[in-house]
């Protein structure tokens, strides 16, 4: 932490100073966290490749309840100091818990952590923003309930923060914002309103029917500063009486055209029901072995190095996950023909589990596919050195050109740059996440330098082909902002007239997904 | 206290560190132990440090120990004033470095946050088994 104090901008040190008096009044003094620096800490952006002291928070402040959090509100709207919330604030990748502008007060929603409901019947939950995937999994266990939650790769991830973000998660229902329903949100006024069917008197199909009646407004509360959500309902998979995880590699890097042409029907048609993801070599391998096991020269792990890893770790330079789900018979009839379309790549080979014993990489992929969080995939940064990452993830349709497109340019680019290409390709119900790890070593200032450079060259470059990407670190959330720029950035002035009406006084998450409260709407 | 416990847990590279950040949150809680020691991956260092600092823990000490190259380079930081002696021991140790280290805790323990750096390398064949980069860290309750 520095040894200055970091303020909200243009709030002074005696403003602020009441201002966290208020603040401890409201959630109890050991909940408002400013003078424990290491504590502190955990809410900057430990990954950022830049000046961390960019997005340093001045304090954050934990409210337990719907109560507090508006007392929370009032006194951020008594003296104009900006708020950022986070739900549990872990993922690394985009930001962690640090806000986009220095100065904000955190606003941790990690003490409002009930499971509210879990429905057996009509298998839904409903949630407190603090609730992790691996709490949402192990109340399910204990209670020996037969639903599955559909973790981020991180089990500690947020059940609300993810879908509020909309990530992603490898079983069926693997799109969470597409099985979010129903939510309660505190708005910057300090009102509080349930969506869709909840917004009714008595409201016993607030979680099985997402719509309700008029407007449905659940999504503008998702990559926005228009309101804090403080409960949502997500339904859960209930269990398949059957489940078989299955692997198949490809050994060259251009079988990725020939790989998406092939699984897109088989993923419209839902023979492959899951996240279907195609991940790249370095991915595949990185969470078992390092870098400097096979190469500890500078800058690109050459091909010679590549080839001899892939065939020590028996993997290809793609490697395609999915997982049959049902009765047997019918996990044997949709495998017979997932199996067949595959093999038209020449060289592919198939694996179940068995075949993938004391395979860690296969391990953590079966789990996620099955519903159980796990924290395997952080171990991808030991890659290289001190590791840290940002991502990159362009959306596109779901075709061999475009996959082939975004995969040359990107590796070009990552190697220009000094970097490794690695890269993954999710399918979901119609598009195709494409999300680049830009994993660099946080002790090297020259690969620092080198990764924002590279993310401004890979922004610009994925607009010019058309493609823009689905979410992004705070550093680049204006320029991934300004990229939606159609019809004169037509959408960003309806979020900005949306801001000014929620949130006149501008004191929630200012510039995230790049909108800012006042008059230009700009930073 | 965290190698005795938890060190044949971390040694697998790709084993799920999620099993041992849940114990270590329990026993390190509100009234638990007030110094964390480990030697693990870079990326289990952090997880750990991100999982204990709401408890207040911050780190101390830090060692990186990264085999590249046929040498050995050890990178430490720390508020101890013993620094500079431990990285000579950890030198002339070679391939114990760990346990050199791990035998130097109690020199290690400081209570203050890192202020001093010291960098020293060893000539040495790589294992083959290393994993390329470790870190030894030790966090304590402020």
């Amino acid at each position: 932490m520095a040894d200055r104090q970091i303020l909200p901008e243009g709030i002074g040190a005696a403003a602020f100073n009441s201002a966290c008096d208020e603040l401890r009044a409201v959630v109890g003094p050991q909940w408002l966290i400013r003078d424990n620096a290491e504590h502190l800490n955990s809410y900057r952006d430990s990954f950022s490749p830049s000046d961390i002291d960019a997005n340093a928070p001045s304090a954050a402040v934990a409210p337990k309840d719907v109560t507090q959090v508006q007392g929370v509100l009032a006194v951020a709207r008594q003296y104009r100091i900006p708020l950022w919330t986070v739900s549990t604030g872990r993922n690394y990748g985009y930001g962690g818990a640090a806000p986009r502008k220095a100065g904000c007060i955190v606003l941790d929603l990690k003490r409002m952590n009930r499971i509210i409901e879990v429905n057996e019947k009509h298998a839904f939950a409903v949630v407190e923003p603090g609730v992790s995937f691996q709490e949402l999994y192990q109340y399910l266990q204990r209670r020996d309930i037969k639903l599955w939650p559909d973790p981020s790769a991180p089990a500690w991830g947020g059940v609300v923060g993810n879908t509020a973000d909309r990530g992603v998660g490898y079983t069926p229902y693997g799109e969470h914002f597409t099985v979010q329903c129903g939510m309660q949100v505190v708005l910057a006024d300090g009102s509080v309103i349930e969506t869709g069917m909840g917004a009714t008197a008595s409201s016993a199909a607030k979680n099985i029917y997402k719509y309700g009646r008029g407007p449905w407004v659940d999504g503008i509360f998702t990559q926005s500063n228009f309101g804090v959500i403080t409960q949502m309902g997500v339904w859960l998979l209930p269990e398949p009486p059957g489940y078989r995880p299955y692997m198949v590699t490809f050994p060259r890097e251009d079988d990725i055209h020939q790989i998406t042409e092939l699984v897109r029907p088989l993923k419209i048609n839902m023979l492959i029901p899951n996240a279907a993801t195609t991940v790249g070599l370095i991915w595949e391998a990185a969470v078992k072995t390092t870098k400097a096991q096979y190469y500890d020269g500078d800058g690109v792990m050459p091909e010679s190095a590549r080839k001899k890893m892939a065939q020590d770790l028996d993997i290809g330079n793609w490697n395609f996950y999915g997982a049959l789900y049902g009765p047997e018979p019918i996990m044997d009839n949709n495998w017979k023909i997932i199996q067949e379309r595959l093999a038209e790549v020449a060289g592919a080979k198939f694996y179940f589990a068995d075949d993938r014993k004391n395979d860690a990489a296969f391990d953590y992929r079966a789990k996620l596919m099955r519903g159980i969080p796990n924290m395997t995939e952080f171990g991808l940064l030991n890659w290289v050195g001190a590791g840290s990452h940002i991502d990159f993830s362009p959306i596109s349709p779901v075709t061999g050109d475009g996959a082939l497109q975004q995969f040359h340019f990107m590796r070009d680019k990552c190697h220009e740059f000094g970097f490794d290409y690695i890269g993954e390709f999710l399918i979901g119900w119609r598009d195709m996440h494409h999300i680049l790890m830009l994993v660099f070593d946080r002790n090297s200032d020259a690969q620092k330098v080198a990764v924002q450079e590279l993310f401004e060259v890979l922004v610009a470059e994925a607009s010019s082909k058309g493609y823009g990407e689905y979410r992004t670190h705070l550093e680049y959330m204006d320029t991934i902002a300004d990229s939606y720029s159609w019809n004169d950035n037509a959408l960003s002035r309806v979020n900005h007239a949306l801001k000014s009406a929620l949130d006149p006084t501008g004191i929630l998450s200012p510039g995230k997904s790049g909108i800012w409260p006042g008059k230009s709407g700009k930073t | 206290m965290f190698a005795n416990f938890f060190a044949t847990r971390s040694v697998n590279p790709g084993c799920d560190p999620l099993v041992f950040l849940q114990e270590l949150h329990a026993l390190v809680d509100d009234d638990g132990p007030e110094r964390v020691f480990g030697l693990t991956s870079s990326s289990n260092r952090f997880l750990v440090e991100q999982t204990l600092a709401p408890l207040g823990f911050r780190r101390t000490y830090w060692g990186e120990h990264n085999y590249a190259r046929d040498r050995l380079y050890h990178q430490f930081g720390g508020a101890s004033p013993s620094l500079r002696k431990i990285a000579t021991d950890v030198c002339d140790a070679q391939g114990n470095w760990a346990a050199c280290i791990a035998g130097s805790l109690e020199q290690l323990v400081s209570g203050e946050t890192v202020r001093r750096q010291v960098s020293v390398q060893v000539e040495l064949q790589r294992p083959t088994n290393s994993t390329g980069f470790l870190c030894s860290w030790l966090l304590e309750r402020a």
